[in-house]
């Protein structure tokens, strides 16, 4: 199975923003955890996930959220996710998620 | 021939001695050959060649017995037509090239290599008398050549049996039966594999051979494979007249030999040198390293589908008044993290629930079963699914790793004077449907967090009441798709389905399932409560 998943990280002060595109799901999910282990290595706090290009999110992919969001929050930084799709927003409505995520 | 004369008696043609002399000083082996193939003259190179003391033994011995002691191969090492030697053509009249040729004298093993060349010596009247054949020896540059290409040869076998090794399957049998293919007949004329199992014992599960008959099939175990089997390597060539090579090697593992390969060449071939059995003794380790990684990936299942095993309640707990059916379908890729229970609470209610651990493989499943007894323990305790769940999030935010959470949906059922009262919580988990006996499908239940995230949990309860032919649903994302998408068409298919069985309306949720995921990359559980009334 070739993972067909991609992401792209860009700077918008004072957020780093990380573009996810394709399937975040059990075979993906290791990338953008390893991501945004890297980032707040380097002191990036302040994470935005841009959705536009997710096309589908499975448990693996949500429990990679949980993890960064706890991470980001206990060094008192945020993970904001934005242009949510229908079919992730409805996603994040089953799971609870979209209680605790900030949804911009 | 002119030979350049120089010297003493400087001016004086050649005398027959001086000739001979001369001749005999030279390294090639220089022959005179009469029409009818018998040799006239020889010097000292030839009789060395021909393994003789003299020259003159060469002349006076009889022709058979000088064609029976000059062994002539071509450059493949099959018997040389003597027809076509060099010296016979000129004989002949016809056109000789140089030509390469091996041979072996009498019955030693050593080959040599010449460089042959024939001239014919006519008489007056052009009729031709003699031929002269020299031959250059060539072993040295020949031997270079044949080692270089036969190291070519073994790196090439090499990576081939790495190729085939990769490709083969995780069975050891079918790691054997690409192992012979590969060295059948590039290495060997038959090769054979035995394994050993941590019990000692051996036997043969793969074996292959140029031509079946031709060398026969070991049917027990030859003593230099025992010795293999042992750890041992061994080389062994048969008597003068059986000259069979063999090669007996250990597929080493990390706690002693998983397993030997026995490599056989037949008579007419070259036999195995120590390099041959070094190559063999590689393949050996590749095959032992692949065989190694099938052994833990078997063991590795095995542990995964007795972990799977234990996430599905052996017998489902019998509810009083109600038609109780769940299953778990792993997912087509292997363990996931989907299970139900039934399980009583502290006030005597009946708790049914199904939850769904994040991930997939043998850590998912280990992370499902901690959930799962987890819940057992906790449910003696708390006579509420919120409380409940209140309790196992807890133990689970200190157990889950990074990130890892179970989501759950849960009824705790009771009476009530319509019916059958249910408790519904939902920690962000597909909701529980109610199926009525009109047809009618609602869902029910207030989503809140999944377990395993935050200390603070804050589920809200919600009371349906299930009437005499209604029956209550929980599913996990393999029935209904991430988010719910497929709610519709299962909605769908349970209101046109016939009011029927718990396990009827458990079916009708797999084939849903099944066929709007075909391929089946997900878990699909379903757990199903129906009150017949009376």
């Amino acid at each position: 199975m070739t993972p067909s998943f991609d992401l792209h990280v860009t700077t918008e002060d004072p957020a780093t923003v990380i573009s996810l595109i394709g399937d975040l799901d059990y075979h993906t999910a290791r990338n953008l955890r390893e991501k945004i282990l890297e980032l707040h290595s380097q002191g990036v706090n302040n994470l935005v996930l841009d959705l536009a290009s997710l096309e589908f999110i499975d448990s693996s992919g949500l429990s990679v959220l949980v993890a960064s969001l706890k991470r980001l929050r206990v060094s008192d930084g945020d993970l904001t996710l934005r242009s949510v799709s229908d079919q992730t927003r409805r996603v994040l409505e089953v799971s609870g998620l979209s209680r605790v995520l900030t949804i911009g | 021939m002119s030979v350049p004369s120089k010297g003493i008696d400087d001016g004086a043609p050649l005398s027959g001695a001086d000739l001979a002399a001369t001749l005999n000083a030279v390294n090639d082996a220089i022959t005179v050959q009469r029409p009818d193939g018998t040799l006239v003259w020889a010097n000292d190179a030839a009789a060395r060649m021909l393994a003789y003391d003299s020259p003159q033994a060469v002349l006076s011995a009889p022709p058979s017995e000088l064609l029976s002691r000059f062994n002539v191969l071509d450059e493949e090492g099959k018997p040389f037509p003597l027809e076509q030697l060099p010296g016979r053509l000129v004989l002949n009249g016809l056109p000789a090239p140089e030509t390469l040729l091996s041979w072996r004298c009498g019955d030693s093993e050593a080959i040599h290599w010449s460089l042959v060349r024939a001239t014919p010596v006519t008489g007056p009247d052009g009729e031709i008398r003699f031929a002269v054949n020299v031959f250059r020896d060539d072993t040295a540059r020949q031997s270079a050549i044949q080692s270089l290409q036969r190291s070519e040869g073994r790196l090439v076998l090499l990576a081939s049996a790495s190729r085939a090794l990769l490709r083969a399957s995780l069975d050891p049998v079918e790691i054997a039966q690409s192992l012979t293919e590969v060295c059948v007949p590039g290495l060997g004329d038959l090769c054979a594999v035995w394994e050993s199992n941590p019990s000692g014992e051996t036997r043969k599960i793969a074996i292959r051979s140029v031509e079946p008959g031709q060398l026969a099939d070991p049917d027990e175990t030859p003593a230099d494979v025992v010795a293999a089997l042992s750890g041992e390597s061994t080389l062994s060539v048969g008597e003068r007249h059986d000259r069979f090579s063999r090669v007996a090697v250990p597929i080493p593992g990390p706690d002693g030999p998983l397993g030997a390969i026995l490599l056989v060449r037949h008579r007419s071939r070259a036999r195995f040198v120590h390099e041959d059995l070094e190559l063999i003794e590689e393949v050996g380790r590749r095959a032992g390293g692949k065989i190694e990684n099938a052994n833990l990936y078997a063991e590795r299942s095995r542990a995964a589908a007795i972990l799977s095993q234990s996430l599905v309640p052996a017998e489902i707990q019998e509810v009083p008044g109600l038609d109780v059916f769940g299953f778990v379908r792993p997912a087509a890729s292997g363990v996931g993290g989907d299970f139900y229970d039934v399980v009583s609470l502290a006030d005597g209610r009946s708790l049914l629930l199904i939850a769904d651990v994040c991930g997939k493989g043998v850590e998912a499943a280990a992370l499902t079963a901690m959930a799962r007894y987890t819940l057992r323990t906790l449910a003696q305790y708390h006579a509420s699914p919120a409380e409940l769940l209140a309790a196992v999030n807890e133990a689970l935010v200190d157990q889950l790793p990074d990130g890892r959470f179970c989501s759950l949906a849960c009824g705790a059922f009771g009476p009530s004077p319509k019916g059958i009262r249910v408790t519904v919580a939902v920690a962000g988990h597909p909701k529980p449907f109610l199926i009525r006996k009109s047809g009618a499908i609602e869902t029910c239940g207030k989503t809140g967090l999944p377990l395993g995230i935050f200390y603070r949990l804050d589920l809200i309860e919600e009371d349906v009441v299930l009437e005499a032919g209604d029956a209550f649903l929980l599913v996990t994302d393999g029935c209904v798709g991430e988010g719910g998408v497929w709610d519709p068409v299962l909605s769908e298919a349970l209101s046109q389905a016939s009011p029927g069985s718990a396990k009827e309306l458990a079916k009708l949720v797999e084939t849903v399932a099944m066929g709007v995921q075909p391929d089946h990359p997900d878990d699909i559980a379903a757990l199903v409560a129906r009150f017949p009334g009376d």
